[in-house]
C-alpha cells in the first residue's frame, strides 16, 4: 500500500556487461559534446547486445513506416492454394489458414503496434507530467489530493484499468492505446512530482519568483525543462512493457477486428491451429519478445 | 507501466514511528481505514470511467439493436437504473455494496456477487499455486545468481528475470499448452478441476511475478552479500549457501514481501489472460466475458474485488512488518519510551 509517510529507498537494477560500457562513457564525458555522441555511438559496438537491440528496433521502425518495402505478400488477401504451409524459403514464417503469409502480417502489424505504443506513452507522459508538475508546485492540500488520486491509479492493476476503459469506450486499437495510456498516468505523475519537488527547492527557482515571475512562467520555463529528464527516462524504459500490454489486450480481442493484422490478434487467431500450425503462434511471439527485449535494453542504456 | 518497483524497500519515517507510539491498536485502525479508503476510491474511479465517460457503450448497443423497440429499450434502461442521474446511480451502487449487493450482470441475469463467488475458488487456487511457483523459481534463480561458483551461471541468472518479464503471458501459455498438452500429453488440455490441470496455467501466471520477485530478490541479496557484515559471517565459518540462507535472506525478505503485496493486483489481473488461454473458469474468464458483452456491473464488481484483495494483502503485510523487522519493532518501542 502506498503510504505517504514512509521513505522509499530505490533499488538500482544492475545489468550484466554494464561495466565495460560504463568505463567508456565516463572517460568520454570530458570531451566536447559532438565527440561525446560519436564516442557513445561507437561504444555501442563494444556491447553487442545493445547493437542488436538498436538493429532490431530500426528494423521494426522500418516495418512500421513502409511495410511494402519488406514484403511482397498481401497481409489481407491470401492464396487458398497455400493454406497452412510450414515455414519455407518462400514463406519465412509459413502461411495461415487462409493462405496469408504470416511474416507479412507481422510486418504490417508492426505499424499498428508502434503507433498504439507511441500514443499510449504520449498520453501517460503528458497527463502524468502535468499532474506531477501541479502537485509538486502546489501547496500541501492540492498536492495531497492529487497524490491520493495517483495512489488509487497505481493500486488498480494496469491490465484491469485498461479493461475498464475498454469496456467503457469500446474496441479498437486506438481505444486500447488510450486505455493503456490512462493506466500509465500514475507512474509518470509520481516521477514528475518527485523530480519537481527536488528542483523547486533550489535557489534559482526562488530567485525567479523573487524577480516577480508568475507561477505559470516559472513552472513551464524553469522547472519543467529540468524535471523532464526523469520522465523521459521513464518513458524510454516503459516502451517494452507498453508493447506487451497492447499485445495482450489485442490478444484478448479488444483491438481492431480481424482481418486487420495486429501482433496479439494474429497469435489469438493461430490458437485454433495450435496442433497443425505451430508457426502461427511461435514465430510472431518470438518477434514480440525480440522487440520488447530490445526496447527494454535500449531504454535502460539511454537511462544511464 | 514499467513493471518495476520504484521504491521497494521502505523504512518507517519518524512520522510513522510517532503514529505507532500511540499503540498498536491505533496503528491497526489507521491502516484499516486506509484499506477501506483504497477500496472506496477504486470503486469511485471505475464508476467514473464506466458510467461517466461519453458514449455509454452498453446502452448504445441496445439502442441500435433492431429487434428491441424504443419502449422496450427505455424499460430496460429503467430496470437497470441507467436512466437516473449519475449521482443517484453512484449513491445507489455505494449503498448496495455496503450490503454486499454488487448489482446484476446484464449478460447472464445473475447477481454479480454470486457470479464472483462461484468463480472465486478456482482463481484463488490458481493464484496461490502461481505465487508458490513464482517464489520457488525466483528463489532458485536469485540464489544461483549470487552463490554459484561459475561466472557464466551467475551472469545467465542475472539476465534471466529481465528476459522473463519480456515474454508475453498469452504466448508462453500457448507454447506450454502445445508442448506439454497436445504434443507430449503430460498435462490435460482443458481445465477439468484436477490439480494436474492447474499446473500449466499456474506456471504461466507465475512468469511475470516470478521475474519481478527474482529481480528484487537478486538485488537485495547482492546488496547483503557485499555488505561489510558478510565478511565477518564468512570468516566465522559459514559456507556460501549457509551464509546466504541464514544471514542474508531474512534481511532481503522484507523487500520480497513488499513486492508481492504491491503486485498482488497484477497477479489477479493476469488470470484474465491465463484463464482465457487455458479455458478455465474463474474471475479472469468472467472479466473477459463481461468485457466482450460490455457488462459494466461485472467489470465494476471485479475491480472492487481486486481492490479489496489488494488492500487486504497490503494491510496484512503492513501489520507483519514490525514482527519481522526488528529495526521497525525496536524503533517504535524506543519511541514509546
Amino acid at each position: 500500500m502506498k503510504q505517504p509517510d514512509t521513505i522509499a529507498i530505490p533499488l538500482k537494477v544492475q545489468r550484466v556487461g554494464q561495466r565495460a560500457g560504463q568505463r567508456t562513457e565516463t572517460a568520454a564525458l570530458s570531451l566536447p559534446r559532438r565527440s561525446r555522441i560519436l564516442t557513445a555511438f561507437v561504444g555501442n559496438f563494444r556491447q553487442p547486445s545493445l547493437a542488436i537491440a538498436v538493429a532490431v528496433l530500426l528494423l521494426v521502425l522500418g516495418w512500421a513506416i513502409k511495410p511494402s518495402l519488406f514484403t511482397r505478400f498481401d497481409p489481407i488477401q491470401g492464396d487458398a492454394a497455400e493454406r497452412l504451409a510450414a515455414p519455407s524459403a518462400r514463406h519465412l514464417f509459413g502461411t495461415d489458414q487462409l493462405g496469408r503469409d504470416v511474416l507479412s502480417r507481422v510486418i504490417y502489424g508492426a505499424g499498428e503496434s508502434v503507433r498504439a505504443a507511441v500514443l499510449a506513452i504520449a498520453i501517460a507522459l503528458v497527463v502524468g507530467s502535468l499532474l506531477g508538475l501541479i502537485a509538486g508546485l502546489s501547496g500541501s492540500v492540492v498536492d495531497s489530493i492529487i497524490m491520493r488520486v495517483v495512489d488509487i491509479l497505481l493500486s488498480i492493476p494496469a491490465l484491469l484499468l485498461s479493461i475498464v476503459v475498454v469496456t467503457a469506450l469500446g474496441f479498437g486499437t486506438t481505444k486500447v492505446a488510450i486505455a493503456v495510456g490512462i493506466s500509465g498516468i500514475g507512474e509518470f505523475a509520481r516521477v514528475m512530482r518527485s523530480s519537481v519537488l527536488s528542483i523547486a527547492s533550489r535557489k534559482y527557482i526562488e530567485s525567479s519568483y523573487g524577480l516577480g515571475l508568475g507561477h505559470a512562467h516559472v513552472a513551464f520555463a524553469h522547472v519543467l525543462p529540468n524535471a523532464l529528464s526523469a520522465v523521459l527516462a521513464l518513458a524510454s524504459i516503459s516502451f517494452g512493457n507498453v508493447i506487451l500490454q497492447i499485445a495482450s489486450l489485442s490478444f484478448l480481442g479488444y483491438g481492431n477486428p480481424l482481418p486487420a493484422p495486429e501482433w496479439g490478434s494474429i497469435i489469438a487467431d493461430g490458437r485454433n491451429y495450435l496442433v497443425s500450425g505451430w508457426w502461427l503462434i511461435v514465430l510472431p511471439g518470438l518477434v514480440v519478445i525480440a522487440v520488447v527485449l530490445s526496447a527494454n535494453r535500449l531504454g535502460h542504456a539511454w537511462n544511464d | 507501466m514499467t513493471g518495476y518497483i520504484s521504491g521497494a524497500l521502505s523504512l518507517k519515517s519518524p512520522k510513522a514511528i510517532a503514529a505507532a507510539r500511540g499503540g498498536t491498536a491505533r496503528y491497526v485502525v489507521q491502516r484499516l481505514l486506509q484499506a477501506l479508503f483504497v477500496v472506496w476510491a477504486a470503486f469511485t474511479l471505475s464508476f467514473l470511467l464506466l458510467y461517466a465517460l461519453p458514449g455509454n457503450a452498453a446502452t448504445q448497443k441496445l439502442q441500435t439493436s433492431s429487434y428491441i423497440s424504443q419502449a422496450q429499450y427505455e424499460q430496460l434502461e429503467h430496470y437497470y437504473g441507467l436512466d437516473q442521474p449519475l449521482l443517484t446511480q453512484y449513491v445507489k451502487q455505494l449503498t448496495g455494496i455496503l450490503h454486499g449487493d454488487l448489482g446484476i450482470s446484464v449478460a447472464t441475469g445473475m447477481p454479480v456477487s454470486q457470479l464472483i463467488g462461484n468463480a472465486l475458488p478456482q482463481t484463488l487456487g490458481l493464484t496461490l499455486l502461481a505465487l508458490l511457483i513464482a517464489l520457488t523459481l525466483a528463489f532458485v534463480v536469485s540464489t544461483l545468481a549470487i552463490v554459484s561458483r561459475f561466472a557464466t551461471v551467475r551472469r545467465a541468472c542475472w539476465a534471466l528475470p529481465a528476459i522473463g518479464s519480456s515474454i508475453p503471458g498469452f504466448w508462453i501459455g500457448l507454447i506450454l499448452l502445445w508442448l506439454f498438452s497436445f504434443s507430449l500429453h503430460i498435462f490435460p488440455g482443458v481445465g477439468d478441476g484436477s490439480f494436474a490441470a492447474m499446473i500449466l496455467p499456474a506456471a504461466t501466471l507465475s512468469l511475470r511475478t516470478g521475474s519481478l520477485i527474482a529481480q528484487v530478490l537478486t538485488n537485495s541479496l547482492d546488496k547483503e552479500w557485499h555488505s561489510p557484515y558478510m565478511q565477518t559471517v564468512r570468516t566465522v565459518g559459514y559456507g556460501r549457501l549457509a551464509a546466504l540462507f541464514q544471514q542474508a535472506l531474512p534481511n532481503a525478505s522484507i523487500s520480497v514481501m513488499t513486492v508481492i503485496a504491491t503486485h498482488i493486483g497484477e497477479l489477479l489481473a493476469g488470470t484474465v489472460v491465463v484463464e482465457t488461454v487455458f479455458s478455465r473458469n474463474g474471475i479472469g474468464r468472467i472479466t473477459q466475458v463481461a468485457v466482450t458483452s460490455q457488462d459494466m456491473a461485472v467489470v465494476q464488481g471485479v475491480v472492487i474485488f481486486t481492490a479489496a484483495v489488494y488492500a487486504g494483502v497490503n494491510l496484512v503485510v503492513d501489520l507483519l512488518y514490525p514482527l519481522i523487522d526488528p529495526r521497525i519493532r525496536n524503533s517504535s518501542r524506543r519511541g514509546r519510551k
